[in-house]
């Protein structure tokens, strides 16, 4: 491909490539000057550069020296390399792939006649979102600043926070056609290098022609387990992004998405936050608790209380019995498929009110008051008791959001199952459902522990919020946590 | 250079196949997936009545502790049953492996008796048990580590209900209903009559390798705290229900259900979760070590995979006889309860044992 060969050297030629591989693009902007008698073309794609930067750090220096008329275009570029303001990032581009690449990337190009390397020169200018508080992980106390689209920001806000030699970012690029900028962050006094190596092997498997989003990413880091559970973190917070990988693991940050990927990552993190860590460790501990046993609500309620009511209502309160009895008589339908129903529509709210324009969501709770809460009860479509189940698993699934997507999937699995089998299916949907959760292994840290298999240790963090005093004597690593392998496996399978 | 490494490599094709020797497992996760598989019997099989009945369950648990130990001698010894070739070992995994299937049968229609008594009258066993079985056959095909991982949740859920049940029956305890135990010969033969029923020494004849630690450790804390489980319950079941425990079909899920604390009452379908959870774990098991011990009799590993399915669906039509209560049924009962399994086994795996280190090269 003309695409991978090497600049000329002769600015002509090379433009006029350049210029016929992008087909004529609108926003293909360069400019000839000539300096001490050699001709320069500044190469750079519209609304991607700040000019005044440009030329403050180019333009003017070069302008104002006195070449004497005839200079070499090797003098040209070692006066731009070391006479001119320094920029950021200043690189050298051998082949018209880097000059694109680098040019689309908010750099300007600076193509010499008679020379075989243009250099690059960081003057980004495009507009980007501003650093604000991250809209899926919400926290009462600590920073409010959240990750933003451009990597080398989000880098910056990790190196503030982590101001550590051992901190490193090691860049890579994904997307044969995106060829979108990402890096591995990492601390190179805790991580595993096996953990490292398997995972630049897995993200050497990406073949995708586009990479937009951290998530495009996501199923290449899993293992080959086929369960609800992912084994990936993600997360929009700088700190939060400090604090697991000083814990041993490696994120996955890509340029234009906020969301970082955080690997390993274990089953009972998605019951911490950053508050937890704010908050006195009674309340942290209490506020652990209530998560815990949202968990369980969101998943179970409605299918023990469709498999209770159906199949064992002796099992309930003789109140509540009659209170269900008489609601239910008036009903159409069965209690399984009643709450399959409403689950579903509350479904549909959700998605509606996450992609309505913000001037019209407010409709949608004023809908999901009227459909669910009055007209469904009153028209006598669905139960009383129903909507109170469902209320409570509703609000108890936005207590733990990272596990939405199973906490969803599992609620509709175990109301089926509630409603063929009662309490006997749920029993052993659970035991499938937990059999399954404990075989994920990823990167050889089980996705289950501390948890199981168990660490003694590493509970002052997942039973308690034990106290900083306590907390500070021993860091814990994932490494270093029951069952997981110094040396990583690849997803298991038994040999005899 | 090529013809040296290819004449290396032909020899390494030509030795025997050496044992897998990375242990999944730790020794703690051995003794809970063992004290697991030993607490269905509190349910479905708990022994005797009185001070009987407990005596009986502390000497059976006692019993089958001994009967465990020389295994773990052998591995001790350094015998290592996943590598070792021969008609003796082949034999002794052939029987263990059967041993093990019809155990899972046996327990899948125990349980979907009890189900369906309890809970679901009018229901079909058959349709509980089965469900057991399929759900336990991909349990075991997620692994062993797997396995023995959501063991100790179970664990830990039986013992805070084990423990609720006991506080909420407390004020129903009489001793008084406890008959005083007399003939000790008699709880000595029952308990070791009952002992020899022991498919947990297969799940350690083919988990034991697997495992890191010290076995005995493993062992004696597996049935030590299974023997707690049991003396205690067998004496609330007594002391609670005096002669009743023994009219009863399910004595201790009756005294689940007579339970009162506080808010905590007319828990049986807690009670039945809590123990399908157990009795799957069990299962998973046992079709996991029949079909570890069954499979390493074979030469072609991608025909294993096929291995849980059939074991799981011979399981099924092992149970279906067994609930039929035809005549194939009554044989396979008598012949799964026949007494003869155990010695005959004990006898090839120390005999497997001995030859082995016989065998074995000095280091």
């Amino acid at each position: 491909m003309a695409q991978k060969e090497p600049l000329t050297g002769s600015l002509s030629r090379d433009l006029s490539v350049m210029e016929g591989l992008l087909s004529g693009t609108a926003d293909f902007v360069h400019k000839n000057v000539e300096v001490g008698g050699v001709q320069l073309c500044l190469v750079m794609m519209e609304g991607m550069v700040n000019l005044g930067l440009l030329a403050q750090m180019v333009a003017r220096p070069l302008l104002a020296a006195d070449f004497g008329g005839n200079a070499s275009p090797e003098e040209i570029g070692a006066f731009i390399l070391n006479q001119t303001v320094m920029a950021a990032d200043q690189k050298t581009v051998k082949t018209f792939d880097e000059a694109f690449r680098f040019a689309m990337s908010g750099f300007v190009v600076i193509l010499i006649d008679g020379l075989k390397e243009g250099i690059a020169l960081g003057a980004q200018g495009f507009s980007f979102r501003s650093v604000s508080e991250p809209d899926s992980e919400v926290n009462e106390r600590g920073s409010r600043e959240g990750f933003t689209e451009p990597l080398k920001i989000n880098m910056t806000m990790v190196r503030r926070r982590m101001k550590s030699d051992c901190l490193k970012f090691e860049s890579f690029q994904v997307g044969e056609k995106s060829r979108t900028e990402g890096c591995l962050v990492y601390m190179t006094d805790t991580v595993s290098p096996e953990l490292l190596a398997e995972i630049r092997r897995r993200l050497s498997r990406v073949k995708l022609p586009l990479v937009l989003d951290t998530g495009y990413l996501r199923p290449f880091l899993e293992g080959d387990t086929l369960s609800p559970f992912s084994e990936v973190g993600v997360t929009e917070r700088p700190d939060t992004l400090c604090a697991k990988i000083a814990e041993g693991r490696v994120a996955i940050m890509l340029d234009g998405t906020p969301y970082a990927l955080i690997t390993p990552s274990l089953f009972i993190e998605n019951f911490q936050s950053f508050d937890d860590y704010a908050h006195r460790p009674y309340f942290a501990t209490f506020i652990r608790f209530l998560k815990y046993v949202s968990f369980l609500l969101t998943i179970l309620l409605p299918g023990t209380y469709v498999a209770l009511a159906t199949f064992h209502p002796e099992s309930l309160p003789h109140l509540l019995l009659f209170n269900i009895a008489a609601a239910e008589e008036t009903t159409p339908f069965p209690l399984m498929l009643e709450a399959l129903l409403i689950h579903f529509i509350y479904e549909i709210m959700r998605e509606a009110g996450l992609r309505l324009p913000r001037p019209v969501g407010h409709a949608v709770g004023i809908v999901g008051a009227l459909v669910i809460g009055d007209a469904a009860v009153t028209a006598g479509l669905i139960g009383s008791p129903m909507v109170m189940v469902v209320a409570l698993t509703a609000i108890s699934s936005f207590v733990v959001p990272s596990l939405y997507e199973p906490m969803a999937v599992l609620r509709f699995t175990f109301i089926l199952i509630g409603g063929l089998t009662g309490i006997f299916g749920i029993a052993i949907g659970c035991g499938a459902i937990l059999v399954n959760a404990c075989r994920v292994n990823n990167l050889g840290v089980p996705f289950t522990a501390p948890l199981s298999p168990f660490t003694f240790s590493a509970m002052r963090d997942v039973l308690v919020r034990a106290g900083w005093t306590v907390m500070q004597k021993r860091q814990e690593k994932v490494q270093s946590l029951q069952g997981a392998d110094k040396a990583l496996r690849r997803p298991r399978k038994e040999k005899p | 250079m090529s013809s040296m490494s290819s004449a290396a490599s032909s020899q390494t094709s030509q030795r025997p196949r050496a044992a897998a020797a990375v242990p999944m497992i730790g020794g703690g996760q051995l003794a809970v997936l063992l004290c697991v598989c030993r607490l269905p019997p509190l349910l479905l099989s708990l022994s005797g009545s009185g001070e009987t009945g407990v005596w009986t369950v502390f000497f059976a648990e006692l019993f089958r502790m001994l009967f465990c130990l020389p295994l773990c001698l052998a591995f001790r010894m350094g015998w290592d049953p996943a590598g070792q070739r021969g008609a003796v070992i082949g034999v002794a995994r052939l029987t263990g492996g059967i041993y093990l299937l019809v155990s899972a049968a046996s327990l899948a229609a125990g349980a979907g008796v009890f189900i369906s008594s309890t809970l679901y009258p009018g229901s079909s066993a058959f349709f509980f048990g089965a469900a057991i079985l399929l759900l336990a056959a991909y349990g075991a095909h997620m692994g062993l580590e797997a396995a023995a991982r959501a063991a100790l949740p179970v664990l830990v859920l039986f013992g805070v209900l084990f423990l609720l049940t006991a506080a909420g029956v407390r004020e129903e305890i009489r001793l008084f209903h406890l008959a005083p135990a007399s003939d000790f010969g008699s709880i000595l033969s029952d308990a070791f009559r009952r002992a020899l029923w022991l498919p947990e020494g297969m799940v350690l004849l083919a988990a034991g390798p697997r495992s890191g630690g010290r076995k005995s450790g493993a062992v004696l804390w597996a049935f030590g705290l299974s023997a707690v489980f049991g003396v205690l319950a067998s004496f609330l079941c007594g002391s609670v229900l005096g002669e009743l425990q023994g009219q009863k079909a399910y004595p201790f899920f009756e005294l689940e259900a007579l339970m009162q604390l506080s808010i905590f009452q007319r828990m049986d379908a807690w009670f039945l979760a809590l123990w399908v959870l157990v009795i799957f774990v069990r299962s998973l098991f046992l079709l996991w070590a029949a079909a570890e011990l069954l499979g390493s009799l074979g030469r072609q590993p991608k025909r294993r995979r096929f291995l849980l399915p059939c074991l799981a669906a011979a399981a099924i039509l092992l149970m279906a006889l067994s609930l039929g209560g035809d005549i194939p049924g009554s044989l396979l009962k008598g012949v799964a309860e026949s007494v003869f399994w155990l010695p005959v086994l004990a006898m090839l795996l120390l005999a497997a044992a001995i030859f082995s280190r016989k065998g074995r090269r000095p280091r």
